[in-house]
C-alpha cells in the first residue's frame, strides 16, 4: 500500500448525491457518498446489485444519464480539479487520459464491426498526437502488456473471435491507452469463469504496480476483495456503511450488514453447520426504508435504528462502520 | 466409481454428444465439436454429485442429456438401473416427474404470463390431481416449502425479486415429487445474501425429502459446502473424480490444482498468489489425448498420445493424468 495518508488523494468524492426520478418515484441511487482513492492504491466499492456502486462509477465520469438521473449535490475531485458540472469536452480529455474505465460485459462494450487493434488505436488517436506507425506500434506494445500472445496477428481480429478473457485484456488494454492515473474497474471479471478471473485480477494488479496507477475496483465479490484490496467501502442503499483498510474490514468487520455477507459466503470450513442468512432482500431503490436502510434486515435492530439515520462510528485509522446501534454502545 | 454401484439412483457411463460444425455453401459437416466426451459418473439416492468446469466444458450439455432434452451419441444413462438413453418421448413420461431441473437464470425460466399458481399447478395437474382443491392445497404446501408465502400464488413472477423466483422454480421442480433433481448454477445469477438462503433451502428440502442433486456449478466454495461428491469436467471430459474432502485436501490433477488456486476466498488473504498474468493457450489436442495438453504446467510428451488412463487414488477418488499414475 502506497499513499500517506495525508497527501492529498488522487480522487476524492464528498457527500454525492445521485437521483433518479419519474413520474411518481424517486430513487435514491447514490445518497451522500464519500470516498477517497490514493496515488496506487487498489480500493474496492462493494455492494449488492441495486447498492448504487455503479452509479457511483458512472457519475466520477460523467457518465450518469441526466435525466432521468441528476446530480443532486456533493463534489467529485480528481487531482484538484472538480469534476462534476465540467463541460462534455473537459470530460472528454478527461477520459481515458486520466481516469478510464473498464466493464462488466466485454462483449457488449466492443464493437463487434471493428478490429480490436482499430478500437484500441481510437483509443491513442483521440487523445495523442501520433502517427500512424507509432500509433499501431503502442497498439501492439499495449496488447502485449495485458498479456495477448502474438499481438502483432491479433490486432486484426475482431471481437467474436476472441475468448471472454481476452476481450476483457483488449478492454484493459483500451483504458491503458493513454496511461491514466486512475482506471475504474466495474465488475471486469463476473462474466468470467474462475480461472481467468484469476488471471484478469492479476494482470490488473500488475498492471497497477508497474504504472503506479490507482485503481478503483467495483465488485460485489468478497473473495475478490481479499484478493486485491487495499481499501474497502462497502455498500448499501446507496449509503457507504463502512470503510476501512480490507483487513480490518474482512477480519473485523464492525457493520451487522458487512459481517452478515462474510458469514453467508458458503465455504469447506462450514460443512455441516447451517449458512449465516441476512433474511430478506435488497429494497427496491424507490422505496428505501426511513432510518438505517438495513434494520429490515439488521438481527441487531433495535426501536431506534426505524427513525434515526444511522450515524458514523469511528474505530481508529480511517475504519468507519455507519450504524446507529454500534453508535449507542460505545 | 464402481464401488457405489449398487445403490446409485442415476448412473452415467461413456456419455458422449458431439454437435455437428457446419461450415460453406451447402451446410456441410465440417467437424465435430466433443461437447460431452466420454462421461462417467454416478449419484447416490439422497446425495449431492457436483459436477464442476469453467463455462464451455459440457457441464450444461451434461443436465440437457440426463433429462433427454437433447438426444445422446453413444454411452448409457441409468436411472434406477434402467438405460433411458434411448427411451422414446412416450417412455419418457413417467420418468419425467422423477428427475426435474432449476435452472440459472431466475428471471429467464419462469414464464411471465402466467401466475406463480400457474406455474406450480402445471406438474401437479400432470401429477394426476384432478380435483382443484387437492391442487390448492399442495400448493400452498410448496409455497411454505420453500418459504414463499402461500397467499402470492395468485401473483406474477415480475412481483418477486431474483431469489423468491428461485424458490419458485424449486418449488415448481419438487411439485411432481422429483428423486433427482439438477440444479444448473442455481445461485450464481444471485446477489451474496441471497445465495445463501437459496443454498440452505436445497440443503433442507434434501433432508427433509431424501432427493438426489447433480449440482453444476463453477464455484467450487459452494460445492465445497453443499457436495458429497465432487466431478472435475474439462472439455468434455471427467479429469477428477472424488469425495468433496479428497477433492479439496489431495486434488492429483493439474487442472483441479489450477481450479483450487484460482478460488477468490476471504479466509485466505494470501492474494496476491498471482502468479501469471498471461493467458495460456491451450493447443487443440490430438483426437484422444489429455484434452488439458498446452495449459497444463506438469505436461510431458506422452501426455498428447491417446487413452489418458484413468488413476485410481482410492475407492472413491480417481483421475485421469498420465503424471497422476506415477505419483
Amino acid at each position: 500500500m502506497s499513499g500517506s495518508l495525508d497527501e492529498a488523494p488522487l480522487l476524492s468524492i464528498r457527500d454525492l448525491k445521485v437521483y433518479f426520478r419519474g413520474a411518481d418515484w424517486l430513487a435514491r441511487a447514490v445518497d451522500g457518498v464519500s470516498l477517497k482513492v490514493r496515488t496506487g492504491q487498489t480500493v474496492c466499492l462493494v455492494g449488492e446489485s441495486g447498492s448504487g456502486k455503479t452509479v457511483t462509477a458512472l457519475s466520477i465520469l460523467g457518465l450518469v444519464p441526466i435525466p432521468p438521473g441528476e446530480i443532486a449535490g456533493g463534489s467529485i475531485v480528481c487531482k484538484g480539479r472538480e469534476l462534476l458540472g465540467l463541460s462534455e469536452e473537459a470530460l472528454r480529455e478527461i477520459r481515458g487520459n486520466q481516469i478510464s474505465m473498464v466493464f462488466q460485459e466485454p462483449l457488449t462494450s466492443l464493437n463487434p464491426v471493428f478490429t480490436v487493434g482499430a478500437q484500441v488505436r481510437e483509443a491513442i488517436d483521440i487523445h495523442r498526437r501520433v502517427d500512424s506507425d507509432q500509433a499501431r506500434a503502442r497498439c501492439i506494445s499495449l496488447l502485449e502488456d495485458v498479456g495477448i500472445p502474438d499481438a502483432a496477428q491479433r490486432i486484426h481480429d475482431y471481437p467474436h473471435q476472441l475468448s471472454g478473457g481476452q476481450r476483457q485484456r483488449v478492454m484493459i488494454a483500451m483504458a491503458l491507452a493513454c496511461d491514466p492515473d486512475l482506471i475504474i474497474a466495474d465488475e471486469p471479471t463476473t462474466a468470467l469463469d474462475v480461472t481467468v478471473q484469476a488471471q484478469i485480477l492479476a494482470l490488473l494488479h500488475h498492471i497497477k504496480a508497474t504504472r503506479g496507477m490507482s485503481l478503483l475496483y467495483i465488485t460485489h465479490d468478497l473473495g475478490v476483495v481479499a484478493g486485491i484490496a487495499d481499501w474497502v467501502y462497502v455498500m448499501y442503499c446507496g449509503l457507504i456503511v463502512e470503510q476501512g483498510e480490507v483487513t480490518r474490514i474482512l477480519e473485523g468487520s464492525r457493520h451487522p450488514y458487512t459481517r452478515g455477507l462474510l458469514a453467508s459466503l458458503p465455504t469447506l470450513a462450514k460443512r455441516g453447520s447451517r449458512l449465516y442468512t441476512i433474511p430478506g432482500s435488497v429494497p427496491d431503490p424507490t422505496r428505501r426504508p426511513p432510518g438505517c436502510p438495513f434494520h429490515p434486515r439488521c438481527p441487531e435492530a433495535i426501536e431506534s435504528c426505524r427513525e434515526v439515520f444511522p450515524p458514523m462510528c469511528d474505530y481508529g485509522d480511517g475504519h468507519l462502520a455507519r450504524c446507529p446501534v454500534l453508535f449507542e454502545r460505545r | 466409481m464402481e464401488t457405489m454401484a449398487q445403490k446409485a439412483l442415476l448412473s452415467v457411463t461413456d456419455l458422449k454428444k458431439y454437435f455437428p460444425v457446419r461450415r460453406g455453401l451447402f451446410q456441410r459437416v465440417t467437424h465435430r465439436v466433443r461437447a460431452v466426451d466420454g462421461v462417467d459418473f454416478k449419484i447416490a439416492q439422497g446425495q449431492t454429485l457436483g459436477l464442476v468446469g469453467e463455462s464451455g466444458c459440457g457441464k450444461s450439455t451434461v443436465a440437457r442429456l440426463i433429462l433427454k432434452l437433447l438426444p445422446p451419441d453413444g454411452g448409457r444413462i441409468e436411472f434406477r438401473g434402467r438405460d433411458i438413453s434411448r427411451f422414446t418421448e412416450r417412455q419418457m413420461k413417467p420418468l419425467r416427474k422423477e428427475i426435474q431441473i432449476v435452472f440459472q437464470d431466475p428471471f429467464g425460466s419462469l414464464n411471465p404470463r402466467m401466475s406463480v399458481g400457474q406455474s406450480i399447478g402445471e406438474g401437479l395437474r400432470r401429477l394426476g390431481l384432478k380435483s382443484r382443491n387437492a391442487q390448492r392445497q399442495e400448493l400452498r404446501k410448496l409455497l411454505e416449502m420453500v418459504g414463499i408465502s402461500p397467499d402470492s400464488a395468485e401473483r406474477y413472477p415480475h412481483e418477486f425479486s431474483g431469489g423468491q423466483r428461485q424458490r419458485i422454480g424449486i418449488a415448481r421442480a419438487l411439485s411432481v415429487n422429483p428423486s433427482l433433481i439438477v440444479c444448473d448454477e442455481p445461485v450464481s445469477a444471485l446477489d451474496v445474501s441471497i445465495q445463501a438462503q437459496i443454498i440452505n433451502l436445497l440443503k433442507d428440502l434434501q433432508d427433509q425429502l431424501g432427493v438426489s442433486y447433480l449440482f453444476i456449478s463453477h464455484d467450487l466454495n459452494v460445492v465445497g459446502y453443499l457436495c458429497q461428491m465432487v466431478s472435475v469436467m474439462y472439455r468434455g471430459r471427467i479429469m477428477e473424480h472424488a469425495t468433496v474432502a479428497e477433492i479439496f485436501e489431495d486434488p492429483r490433477h493439474p487442472y483441479t490444482l489450477s481450479l483450487l488456486d484460482a478460488i477468490p476466498d476471504p479466509g485466505r488473504r494470501t492474494g496476491r498468489r498471482f502468479s501469471s498474468p498471461r493467458e495460456v493457450p491451450a493447443k487443440d489436442a490430438a483426437a484422444g489425448g489429455c484434452p488439458y495438453v498446452g495449459r497444463c504446467p506438469e505436461e510431458e510428451p506422452e501426455c498428447g498420445q491417446p487413452d489418458t488412463p484413468l488413476v485410481r487414488v482410492s475407492d472413491t477418488h480417481y483421475v485421469r493424468c498420465r503424471r497422476a499414475h506415477r505419483g
